[in-house]
């Protein structure tokens, strides 16, 4: 039997969410609708992205759907790392392009300080590693932490 | 005696219980194999590993490259685009391109079964006994992350493994269902394929567990058929007329594959001729097996013997849905 909280109801585009990415990180909305459709849980605040589903009410028993954009209603919360994986690539503001030491560094979790982001306000950055978004970073007074999930760090 | 020789003694003692398991296990497929002696040696044998480029990324080559250097001995897989075999326990999940989601492992006789089901960018696809979710992956790739594909797991304990492997390759056009397949909600349907890698007793998966081959009994057996026929019969329920339906094991039993066809009425199915790739070694299926006989069209599917091409053992049939 589902909790109401894990029964999706699909939404009409989400203007807040669809906002908060374009402007915080410059992610244009126009690729996210193109063929997706939007999701929330009843009862909760969260926004996904999945395949479109004929069917109202969705049928039972579904665990997740596409990936989660965020969990909070913006302005708080932070982009999910599995919607980052698909559409980061996507972002043109604090967005940080990684190489060499600096990546692998990035990918087991290390925070470490970079010049390009001294006079970064405090914030979430979309990290991007040989051209593959690795995920969502924070930037802090100079330094960028790294919030990849531990199970795709380095190990 | 000397260490190192006491060392190798006990090597060898264990290869030849490893050897005595595995023969003990497949010496009921005597009658429909070519060679037991050398599918014994091969079940025994550490399973090579293949890895394989996310189409779903940009400059393939670049990654191409880096799985090179990473590993100089990654023999390309004929046939196949951006793949390669590996030697056995080669540390892939330790590279940092298999965390970014660029590379993806996967046995390799399980590839081009996954491939058999032709998922097309914008079809519905249903992956009824989806994890870890190594063929799930492989269909959203080539569905070029559009469409829908729902993705079934009965286990909570293994949707993890399922989860894992759709967020780091970026899978977005999947749904994750949770219950027994038999009983999934038909409001899913109409499917324009579907894929049916059944529960099963695992006798072609033996290499991945040093030759371990578990011996199952009549019992265990006719219920995990059971299971596998009322799996294989609610895909094709729920797959549109003319849509396809791929049946995969990774067993060598007769039961629980051409059995298991035989048990779907003639008239609501047909077993395919499979487009089998030249490189690939595979012979049709068995028409009769201790004293049973089963419905003249499982010939069209394939066996994969482990010593045939140096893999898992596995199963495969295409059914067209009447």
């Amino acid at each position: 039997m589902s909790r109401n909280s894990d029964v999706f109801e699909p939404i009409a585009p989400p203007a807040d969410v669809l906002c908060w990415l374009e402007e915080n990180w410059g992610i244009a909305s126009h690729e996210l609708v193109d063929g997706y459709v939007f999701y929330r849980r009843r009862g909760r605040e969260d926004t996904w992205i999945g395949p479109p589903i004929d069917a109202n009410p969705l049928p039972s028993a579904v665990h997740t759907l596409g990936t989660m954009i965020t969990r909070e209603r913006p302005p708080g919360g932070y982009p999910a790392s599995g919607f980052l994986r698909r559409f980061g690539h996507l972002a043109t503001r604090r967005r940080l392009e990684l190489e060499g030491e600096r990546a692998a560094r990035f990918l087991a979790g290390t925070t470490q300080r970079l010049d390009e982001v001294a006079d970064w306000s405090k914030g979430y950055v979309v990290v991007m590693i040989d051209g593959i978004c690795a995920g969502r970073g924070l930037v802090r007074e100079g330094e960028l932490l790294c919030e990849v999930p531990k199970n795709l760090r380095l190990r | 005696m000397s260490g190192p020789k006491k060392y190798s003694l006990k090597i060898h003692a264990e290869h030849e219980r490893a050897l005595e398991r595995a023969r003990r296990g497949l010496a009921r497929y005597q009658t429909i194999v070519d060679d037991l002696d050398a599918l014994v040696a091969a079940s025994v044998r550490p399973l090579p590993r293949a890895v394989w480029i996310n189409p779903l990324v940009t400059q393939p080559q670049r990654y191409a490259e880096a799985l090179l250097a990473h590993c100089p001995e990654a023999q390309p897989l004929e046939g196949l685009e951006h793949a390669w075999r590996l030697p056995a326990k080669t540390p892939i999940g330790r590279w940092p391109e298999f965390l970014l989601g660029a590379l993806h492992a996967q046995e390799e006789a399980t590839i081009w079964p996954a491939d058999l089901l032709g998922a097309q960018p914008g079809e519905r696809v249903l992956d009824l006994c989806a994890a870890p979710g190594n063929k799930t992956v492989r269909i959203a790739a080539a569905m070029s992350n559009r469409g829908l594909l729902v993705a079934n797991e009965k286990s909570w304990a293994r949707l993890s493994a399922l989860r894992f492997n759709l967020e780091r390759l970026g899978i977005v056009n999947t749904v994750v269902t949770v219950g027994d397949g038999c009983e999934i909600d038909e409001a899913w349907g109409p499917f324009d394929r579907a894929l049916v890698d059944a529960p099963c007793s695992c006798e072609g998966t033996g290499r991945k567990r040093s030759g371990l081959i578990r011996e199952t009994s009549t019992h265990e057996r006719s219920s995990m058929t059971s299971l596998q026929v009322g799996l294989l019969r609610r895909a094709l329920s729920l797959t549109k007329p003319g849509g396809s339906v791929v049946y995969a094991t990774c067993t060598y039993a007769p039961e629980e594959n051409e059995g298991v066809l035989s048990r779907i009425a003639q008239e609501d199915a047909k077993v395919l001729p499979l487009d089998i790739p030249p490189h690939v070694r595979a012979v049709p299926g068995v028409l009769e097996f201790e004293g049973t006989r089963y419905r003249e069209d499982v010939v069209n599917a394939a066996r994969i013997w482990a010593h045939h091409n140096d893999t898992g053992g596995f199963f495969v049939a295409k059914l067209r849905r009447l």
